[in-house]
């Protein structure tokens, strides 16, 4: 962001420098947003990046770091060209055949093997122990 | 007769059960077809899992280190409608990590071509594919969210058959994403797969998503396409290898000859299938994979004095690069700024790739070679970028992507290696497809190299 205050106060300066009017300043301004934005959307940047793996609860060696980096942005933008595609008043669809909406009784039921499902944490009693949070 | 009615005719000699362990785990040593195998009794028709499927009490890890050691506490569905049909299960089999892949290569043990073990097998389901291309009484119960049965089918020379969406019960699977997976078959013929899908179909009251499609056809105007017309896509014509292209002329001629119609068409949209598939699946994998924390399946982080960040982080390194790879993708095509760019455009773009497929499949098959290229060397495969590997993926992501059943079935051999078609027919004309295959079988007869368990 401070990158993008800087390139609008140097076009400031330029433009009163060059004596220009206040609606080229104002053009230059909502230009420069635009491309602000619009490098957002398309590319991920390194803070971006990071900010994902952070999300994600994902840490890389500098190695694959790098690797899966430059993967990612030959991938996105393979998915940019879906972006041609003119897909008018169709709705989205969540499952590719109509799956109708079937609910069951909210009963309680008995699990029958408590201690195998146990077995697969570390256990105390009959909890299962997490990191704290 | 189908090889299970044939199996039960047949008098085992003492020790059949033993000499089939031992041959088959000399061989699994080589080829990497089971990441576990199970002492069978030798009375029951043996049947193997994909690791990815639950089975009570067995190491069930998506072959994934992250789920390491993990032990279910329950049998999936399909596995407890096996058992009580008096199936042996025979073991696990390799797979990629999560179904991340095509070549099966996303795995630590190194699944190989059993017609010659330079070449890969094909995956995500590498492991059932050459269980089955090796034992002669046997058959797979595999999964596809993308071609994961098509694609190692038809590198390993068998057929496999991906039903229609929601046909099978996923009670019981470790999910890859959600709208794209389907439990399905591998066998060396038609017949078996009839038999052994009319016992693993059908609702579950532990699956919402199960239909019945029988009933659902009945109830619709869906699946009546002409069984005798089968339709060629113009646009494949690009994209296969002068090899294809060749055996794939040769497998049409033939079909004409066997009395189908063979039309040609357009289907402009064919290439923008892949994207739409990807970013669905990783933002649908990216949020089944936040389940994996490290203390309550499998792996088990016992660093509980970390805070919970860094204990999930720590965690989470276990993923392999290709799983990283497509939970961050996943996560960054949901972000807000990008959702309806991308996330909701791919919902979209599926919407439209299941109706223009429908106008097709309404009026016969689609049929295609299963993949664009020869059965690739091991070394060739590592060496493709993520984007040239998600391209070869193109025949069997349309069905995919729109849940139409599809089969593959080997139709040629070139090098001493098979070859793959693909078949495709509407929603609920399961079926079709196994009578279209059936009758194939009758004019072609498949090759193996192995037999084992032969009586």
């Amino acid at each position: 962001m401070l990158h993008a205050v800087y390139i609008v106060y140097v076009t400031y300066k330029q433009v009163t420098a060059l004596g220009n009017s206040i609606l080229l300043f104002i053009l230059s301004v909502i230009f420069i947003i635009f491309i602000f934005l619009f490098w957002g959307m398309v590319l991920m940047d390194e803070q971006e990046f990071e900010r994902l793996l952070h999300i994600c609860r994902i840490k890389l060696q500098d190695a694959e770091k790098e690797r899966i980096k430059k993967d990612i942005e030959s991938v996105l933008e393979y998915f940019d060209t879906i972006q041609q595609i003119d897909t008018g008043n169709i709705v989205e669809y969540y499952h590719p055949i109509d799956i109708d909406e079937r609910l069951r009784q909210d009963s309680e039921s008995q699990f029958n093997d408590i201690n195998l499902l146990l077995a697969n944490s570390k256990t105390h009693r009959f909890y299962i122990v997490g990191p704290k949070i | 007769m189908n090889s299970i009615e044939e199996f039960y005719s047949l008098e085992k000699k003492s020790g059949y059960a033993e000499s089939l362990f031992n041959d088959l785990s000399d061989i699994n040593s080589r080829l990497n077809a089971f990441l576990n195998i199970t002492r069978i009794s030798g009375q029951n028709y043996p049947f193997s899992v994909k690791d990815n499927i639950c089975v009570k009490n067995v190491e069930t890890t998506a072959n994934s280190k992250i789920l390491k050691s993990y032990l279910p506490p329950f049998n999936a569905t399909v596995v407890e409608r096996m058992l009580s049909k008096n199936f042996d299960f025979i073991g696990k089999t390799n797979m990629d990590e999560f179904g991340f892949g095509t070549f099966g290569l996303n795995s630590e043990r190194t699944p190989r071509n059993p017609f010659n073990e330079d070449y890969v097998a094909g995956g995500s389901s590498s492991g059932a594919a050459i269980a089955t291309a090796v034992l002669k009484y046997h058959i797979a119960i595999a999964e596809s969210t993308g071609g994961s049965i098509s694609a190692p089918s038809a590198f390993c020379g068998v057929v496999g058959f991906t039903p229609t969406y929601g046909a099978v019960s996923r009670h019981g699977l470790i999910d890859y994403a959600n709208s794209l997976d389907k439990i399905g078959l591998m066998s060396r013929s038609a017949k078996d797969i009839r038999y052994v899908f009319d016992i693993i179909k059908g609702p579950d009251n532990y699956d919402s998503t199960c239909i019945d499609i029988e009933k659902r056809k009945m109830q619709s105007d869906e699946g009546k396409g002409a069984k005798n017309t089968i339709f060629i896509i113009n646009q494949i014509n690009d994209l296969l290898d002068e090899s294809v292209k060749s055996h794939f002329s040769g497998l049409v001629s033939k079909l004409e000859n066997m009395g189908f119609a063979i039309k040609t068409i357009d289907f402009n949209l064919l290439d923008k299938a892949i994207p739409t598939y990807y970013i669905i699946s990783m933002a649908e994998a990216s949020t089944n994979l936040a389940r994996y924390t490290g203390f309550k399946y499998g792996l088990k982080n016992n660093e509980f004095s970390k805070d919970y960040n860094s204990f999930f982080t720590e965690s989470r390194s276990n993923f392999g690069t290709e799983a990283k790879r497509r939970i961050i993708l996943g996560t960054f095509v949901r972000g807000a700024s990008v959702k309806s760019k991308y996330y909701s455009k791919a919902l979209k773009v599926r919407g439209l790739l299941i109706a223009k497929m429908k106008e097709i499949l309404r009026q016969g098959f689609i049929l295609s070679p299963t993949m664009p290229i020869m059965t690739p060397k091991i070394d060739d495969a590592n060496s493709l970028t993520p984007v040239q590997n998600y391209g070869l993926d193109i025949l069997t992501i349309p069905p995919n992507l729109s849940g139409f059943p599809h089969v593959s079935f080997p139709y040629d051999y070139d090098k001493g290696l098979p070859m793959g078609a693909q078949l495709i027919s509407d929603h609920f004309e399961d079926y079709s497809l196994l009578d279209f295959v059936e009758n194939w079988e009758n004019s072609f007869k498949y090759q193996f190299k192995y037999n084992l368990g032969s009586i």
